[in-house]
C-alpha cells in the first residue's frame, strides 16, 4: 500500500500562527488514495477563499489538482489590494 | 512659433556652468532655474530642453544623482516615454511619486475615487488637508511639485472595458495599481489589445507581488487562476494594508517600469515576486505557462 506524505507550507498572513524563530508553518497529512489539493486544504482547515497561488513541488497548480504522490505543497494569500 | 533646436542649444552651452563632481567622474549642470527661464525665452516646453540639454551632454541638476545609474541617453528615454498608472491609492500614489523624481516624461493617472480618512495610514498622496478631494487631482498637485516637466493628464473615473483602450492608448507601458482583482483582468486585456507591457502589482497586509505581463503572456491567469472560477470560488483578500508594504510593492514595480523602458535587467515575466515582510522573505515564483 503506498501512502502519499503531504507536506504543506502556509506562506504570508496564511499562517498566522507561525513562529519566524522555528521557521514557517507546517502541516503534514497522510493519505491512503489520491485526494485533490482542495480536499487536503479543507481537511487541513485552511481557508480557501484566501489563499492565492499554489506552488506543488515548485510548479504552479489549482485546488482541483488530483494528487497522487507524495509532495510537498506551498500556499501563497491572495493579494489584490493596492 | 516654430523654434529652431539649435538657438536654445546655442543658449544652453552659453549658460552652462561647468562642475567637477570627482577626480574621474565631470559633467556639465544646468539648474531649474536655468531650464525654466530658457523655457520661458523660446516658449519652449521645460521637458523639451531638458532633452536638448541632455542630448547635448549637459545635465540637469534634478537628475543629478540619477546619473551612473541612469546615463544620459537613458534619462532621455525616461523623459521621452509615457506610462499609464492605473488607482491612485496606496501602490499609485508611491509610484506616481517615483517616476515623477526619476524624469519619466509623461503620465496618464486615473482613478474616480476621492481621498478619506481611512487612507491616511498607507497612501502617501493623502494628508488631513486634501480629505474629500479627487485622488488624481492631488496627484497631478503633488507630481508638478516634484518635477514641473512631467506632464501629467488626469482621469477621474473608473475604468471598465468600454473606456480603459481609449484612455490608456499611447502609453508605453501600464502600471497596476488598483484594488480588486476583476478590473485587473480588464486592464490586462486591454493591455493585451494595445500590445503593451503591464506591471502588475497587489498586496494585502503585509504581504506583496509583483508581475510583469507582456501582450502575449497568459499573465493574470497564471497568478489568480481564471476569474470565472475565482468568482466562483468566493476567493477573496482581505484589503488590509498598513503603509509599509505599498511603498516596497511601489518600488519594485516603477524598477520593472525602468528595466522595461530602457531594456534593463530581465523583466518578471512568468515569475511573481512574493515578499513577506514581516518574515522578511522575499522569493521569486515561476510560474508554468
Amino acid at each position: 500500500m503506498k501512502i502519499i506524505k503531504i507536506e504543506l507550507i502556509v506562506a504570508g498572513f496564511l499562517g498566522n500562527s507561525k513562529s519566524t524563530k522555528n521557521g514557517p508553518e507546517i502541516i503534514k497529512r497522510e493519505y491512503i488514495n489520491p485526494i485533490t489539493v482542495r480536499e487536503v486544504l479543507t481537511d487541513a482547515k485552511i481557508k480557501l477563499r484566501f489563499i492565492g497561488l499554489i506552488m506543488l513541488n515548485g510548479k504552479n497548480t489549482n485546488q482541483d489538482f488530483l494528487i497522487n504522490h507524495s509532495c510537498r505543497i506551498k500556499l501563497y494569500p491572495l493579494l489584490g489590494g493596492g | 512659433m516654430k523654434i529652431n533646436s539649435k538657438v536654445i542649444i546655442d543658449e544652453l552651452n552659453r549658460i552652462k556652468e561647468k562642475i567637477t563632481v570627482d577626480k574621474k567622474q565631470e559633467y556639465l549642470l544646468l539648474s531649474i532655474k536655468e531650464i525654466k527661464q530658457i523655457a520661458k525665452k523660446f516658449h519652449y516646453p521645460s521637458k523639451e530642453i531638458e532633452i536638448l540639454a541632455l542630448d547635448e551632454g549637459i545635465l540637469p541638476s534634478r537628475y543629478q544623482k540619477n546619473y551612473s545609474s541612469i546615463s544620459l541617453s537613458e534619462q532621455i528615454k525616461l523623459l521621452r516615454s509615457k506610462v499609464a498608472v492605473i488607482g491612485c491609492g496606496g501602490l499609485g500614489g508611491n509610484i506616481l511619486e517615483l517616476l515623477a523624481r526619476l524624469g519619466v516624461g509623461e503620465i496618464i493617472v486615473i482613478d474616480g475615487d476621492k481621498f478619506n480618512e481611512s487612507n491616511l495610514n498607507r497612501q502617501i498622496l493623502c494628508t488631513e488637508e486634501n480629505l474629500k478631494k479627487s485622488k488624481v487631482k492631488e496627484a497631478a498637485v503633488r507630481v508638478r511639485k516634484i518635477n514641473s516637466s512631467v506632464k501629467v493628464k488626469t482621469h477621474t473615473l473608473f475604468i471598465n472595458s468600454k473606456n480603459i483602450q481609449e484612455i490608456i492608448q499611447g502609453a508605453d507601458l501600464a502600471i497596476d495599481a488598483l484594488d480588486n482583482i476583476s478590473t485587473r483582468f480588464v486592464l490586462e486585456k486591454a493591455c493585451q489589445e494595445l500590445e503593451i507591457p503591464l506591471v502588475h502589482g497587489a498586496v494585502d497586509g503585509f504581504n506583496g507581488q509583483v508581475s510583469t505581463i507582456f501582450p502575449q503572456d497568459q499573465g493574470l491567469e497564471l497568478i489568480y487562476g481564471s476569474l470565472k472560477k475565482l468568482n466562483r470560488q468566493k476567493r477573496i483578500s482581505r484589503l488590509s494594508v498598513p503603509a509599509v508594504t505599498p511603498a516596497l510593492i511601489a518600488s519594485f514595480q516603477v524598477q520593472e517600469v525602468i528595466n522595461i523602458l530602457l531594456q534593463k535587467g530581465k523583466p518578471l515575466r512568468n515569475e511573481l515576486l512574493f515578499i513577506d515582510l514581516e518574515d522578511h522573505d522575499i522569493e521569486i515564483l515561476k510560474l508554468d505557462k
